[in-house]
């Protein structure tokens, strides 16, 4: 994970004197935002979403994002989110109105209609996932500057749609490559003000870490395995006495409630193993990411979340949601989003007041409401 | 007048300049120091963001400059003046007992939808929905049946013909807007059951022919199927369970990934209780049916029973489960009986 040491040699300025450059500065991300506030924002959006029959939800959206935004602060000053919910508003009904008649279609005639589908798909999302990003850019605001994407609809087509047809071809193992050429896609093309953004990465470092991640179900499998078997005891009533001399306390329970129990248990242990192989591909490809990004001669960005905090902070979480029904949601999340944050760092060769604002068109939220609807993932 | 301490973004240059600023008489003046000023303003102009949290209050001017201050005073004067809806929202935000209440609302309005709203759309649309299509969606089922879970059936022509009279004597009293049809398959995996398309189409297994001891309970069992092609209770289950599922996305629109293995749950339970609801439904107009038929509905009792006693699987905990307990539908069909025969 090395990044490019530049080198503080001097420059000239324009009267011909020598000017020194600026001795680098670390500074880190720094999130101000607390779960007590953002559990009553959250529940109001809930809330008047609900009773205004979804057409709040853009507001939410938007107030969510600009909390998340806001109390998110880099040498002092914080960033913000610009999206208009009218804008985004409108996005949404435009795809519920274009996405109607694909659902009925499907519906109709199943059999053609799974092949239509994806194909509607293939020329559809990546051209959503192009339009979300110039909107996400562009609504994203530091120190009153907007940054910009300018990425091209083809390339966006090429990735989303030509690699990840690859997919199913090369039984996966395009995977990692695909997630790579994505990630370049984002930040290769993205801009603060005049200050385009540079991407490093390689494809290399994408296909170690998702190897050593689909080992991660080998630790899980061994725990399974064992539950596979109190399961097929208990549903066969097999030799009970068996079971009874590994476990005294069960003899007389009723082997029903245990099959049970051991099957609701086998479940959790198995979502807990998928969500653990999410987890580490987050860390270290989010890591990865953000060390290979930088803004040549004036920034480079660090990021160095570790695997068995952030891994024990979303087991809490997991808990912590399951046994309140989902009301501990904005805790864990502000919990997470805490931590992640504070992990990042940015290390200054230039002063922060040394960005230039580019005049950049507003743009039409039908990407990012096309990527909210599709659940499409296309942040870090 | 008020005076206070501001910090101003010029949006064209990433500075953030710490200026002074006065707001008064409908006017915002921006100064770094004491001669100069950045900006003079008519404040009505200006567009504030309603307040968020603890973050800094942020006034944009017109030029798209914007001047943010964790100083609340010249914005409290400001919205109050615009009397901002936003305010109310950030009212609501900031009081724990109102939050408390939305809550408890909220959870008490959800659950009422759940109960009454979703089976209410079920009842409203169902009736509507043309025979044809019950009819080609119940073929479409049928054929995956066919594929997948059933094969011929093994039962001899005499059984299927008794049987079948049987059905055909019943289902003179049933409503003729649906086609009722027996038709015979055999299952290992599903065991002696019974089961209704939407289209009046009822299946029945060959390990239940067997199982029956008389006329009355496989009557019953016939009643208590054609009552679910009868009541549209395969069409309001498919309506009913999409509602569950546009109410559950709503609410978890704001939610990652990782919290859709939980939703899980509520939906599991929600589609339980509906499903019991119509056995309840179809059970308590097998009972009658029988009832006027032959006296009693003790017949269907004791195939219910047989049926629970070789059962291939355990039985589920009360609310995930499909059916009512089967205790509990005896008990039931005990009642009414009792009721007509003191």
């Amino acid at each position: 994970m090395e990044h490019e040491e530049y080198s503080l040699s001097n420059g000239i300025d324009e009267n011909g004197s020598y000017t020194e450059a600026l001795p680098p500065e670390t500074h880190n991300f720094e999130f101000h935002g607390n779960s007590l506030e953002y559990f009553r924002i959250w529940f109001t959006n809930i809330f008047l979403t609900i009773i205004s029959l979804g057409i709040y939800a853009p507001w939410a959206k938007v107030r969510t994002k600009k909390y998340f935004y806001r109390n998110t602060i880099l040498n002092g000053e914080p960033f913000d989110y610009t999206g208009n919910p009218y804008a985004i508003l409108k996005g949404y009904a435009i795809i519920i109105a274009a996405f109607i008649p694909v659902a009925i279609f499907q519906h109709l005639y199943p059999e053609a209609g799974g092949l239509i589908t994806i194909l509607v798909y293939l020329c559809v999302i990546p051209y959503l996932i192009y339009k979300s990003l110039k909107f996400n850019a562009r609504n994203l605001l530091y120190r009153n500057i907007s940054c910009s994407f300018k990425g091209t609809p083809g390339e966006s087509y090429k990735i989303n749609a030509g690699l990840v047809l690859l997919i199913p071809f090369t039984l996966g193992l395009i995977f990692p490559y695909w997630d790579f050429r994505r990630r370049q896609y984002i930040f290769s093309n993205l801009s603060y003000g005049n200050a385009a953004f540079d991407f490093k990465g390689g494809a290399g470092s994408f296909y170690k870490y998702y190897t050593i991640a689909s080992l991660i179900p080998l630790l899980f499998l061994f725990l399974l395995g064992f539950l596979a078997g109190i399961c097929y005891f208990a549903m066969n009533q097999a030799d009970p006495q068996m079971l009874i001399n590994i476990f005294p306390e069960i003899a007389g329970k009723d082997l029903n409630s245990i099959w049970i129990a051991a099957a609701v248990v086998a479940y959790i242990v198995f979502i807990l193993s998928i969500m653990a192989v999410k987890q580490y591909i987050f860390v270290t490809l989010t890591n990865y990411t953000m060390n290979s990004l930088s803004i040549p001669s004036s920034m480079t960005f660090h990021s160095d979340i570790k695997i068995i905090k952030y891994l024990f902070i979303q087991f809490v979480n997991f808990l912590a949601m399951l046994f309140s029904v989902g009301l501990l949601y904005p805790w864990a999340k502000v919990r997470k989003m805490k931590y992640v944050t504070e992990c990042m760092t940015v290390t200054a060769f230039a002063d922060f007041d040394s960005f230039v604002a580019v005049s950049t068109p507003d743009v039409s939220a039908i990407g990012d409401a096309g990527a909210d609807l599709f659940d499409i993932d296309i942040a870090l | 007048m008020i005076y206070f301490d501001a910090v101003f973004l010029d949006g064209e240059t990433s500075t953030a300049k710490k200026v002074k600023c006065e707001l008064g008489h409908g006017i915002l003046i921006i100064r770094e120091n004491y001669d100069s000023a950045l900006r003079r303003v008519d404040i009505s102009k200006c567009s504030i963001e309603p307040a968020l949290g603890k973050t800094r209050n942020v006034i944009i001017l017109p030029d798209g400059s914007r001047c943010e201050t964790f100083d609340d005073r010249p914005l409290k004067s400001i919205r109050k003046e615009r009397g901002n809806t936003w305010d109310i929202v950030h009212a609501f935000e900031s009081l724990w007992p109102l939050v408390l209440l939305g809550i408890i609302a909220t959870g008490a309005a959800i659950w009422a939808f759940a109960i009454f709203g979703i089976p209410l759309i079920g009842d409203i649309i169902a009736p509507n929905i043309p025979v044809q299509v019950l009819e080609s969606l119940s073929e479409k089922t049928m054929d995956s049946l066919d594929e997948h879970l059933l094969s011929k059936t093994d039962l001899p022509m005499e059984k299927q013909q008794k049987l079948t009279e049987l059905f055909e004597k019943h289902k003179s009293n049933m409503d003729s807007a649906l086609d009722y049809r027996l038709v015979f398959r055999k299952s290992e995996i599903l065991g002696a059951n019974a089961f209704a398309l939407p289209s009046g189409k009822i299946i029945i297994t060959d390990a239940l022919a067997r199982l029956y001891k008389s006329d009355p309970e496989i009557t019953g069992i016939f009643a208590h199927e054609m009552a679910h092609a009868r009541f549209r209770h395969g069409i309001k289950s498919v309506i009913q369970n999409t509602g569950v599922f546009i109410v559950v996305s709503l609410i978890m629109g704001d939610f990652t990934a990782m919290n859709s293995s939980i939703a899980v749950l509520p939906v599991i339970l929600a589609e339980s209780g509906y499903s019991r609801k119509f056995e309840k439904e179809a059970d308590i107009f097998a009972g009658e049916y029988l009832i006027k038929d032959s006296g009693t509905n003790k017949p269907y009792r004791n195939i219910l029973k047989r049926l629970s006693e070789k059962s291939n699987f355990p039985e589920p905990p009360k609310y995930l489960s499909t059916h009512p307990a089967t205790d509990e539908r005896i008990k039931l069909l005990e009642s009414m009986d009792a009721a007509l025969n003191p």
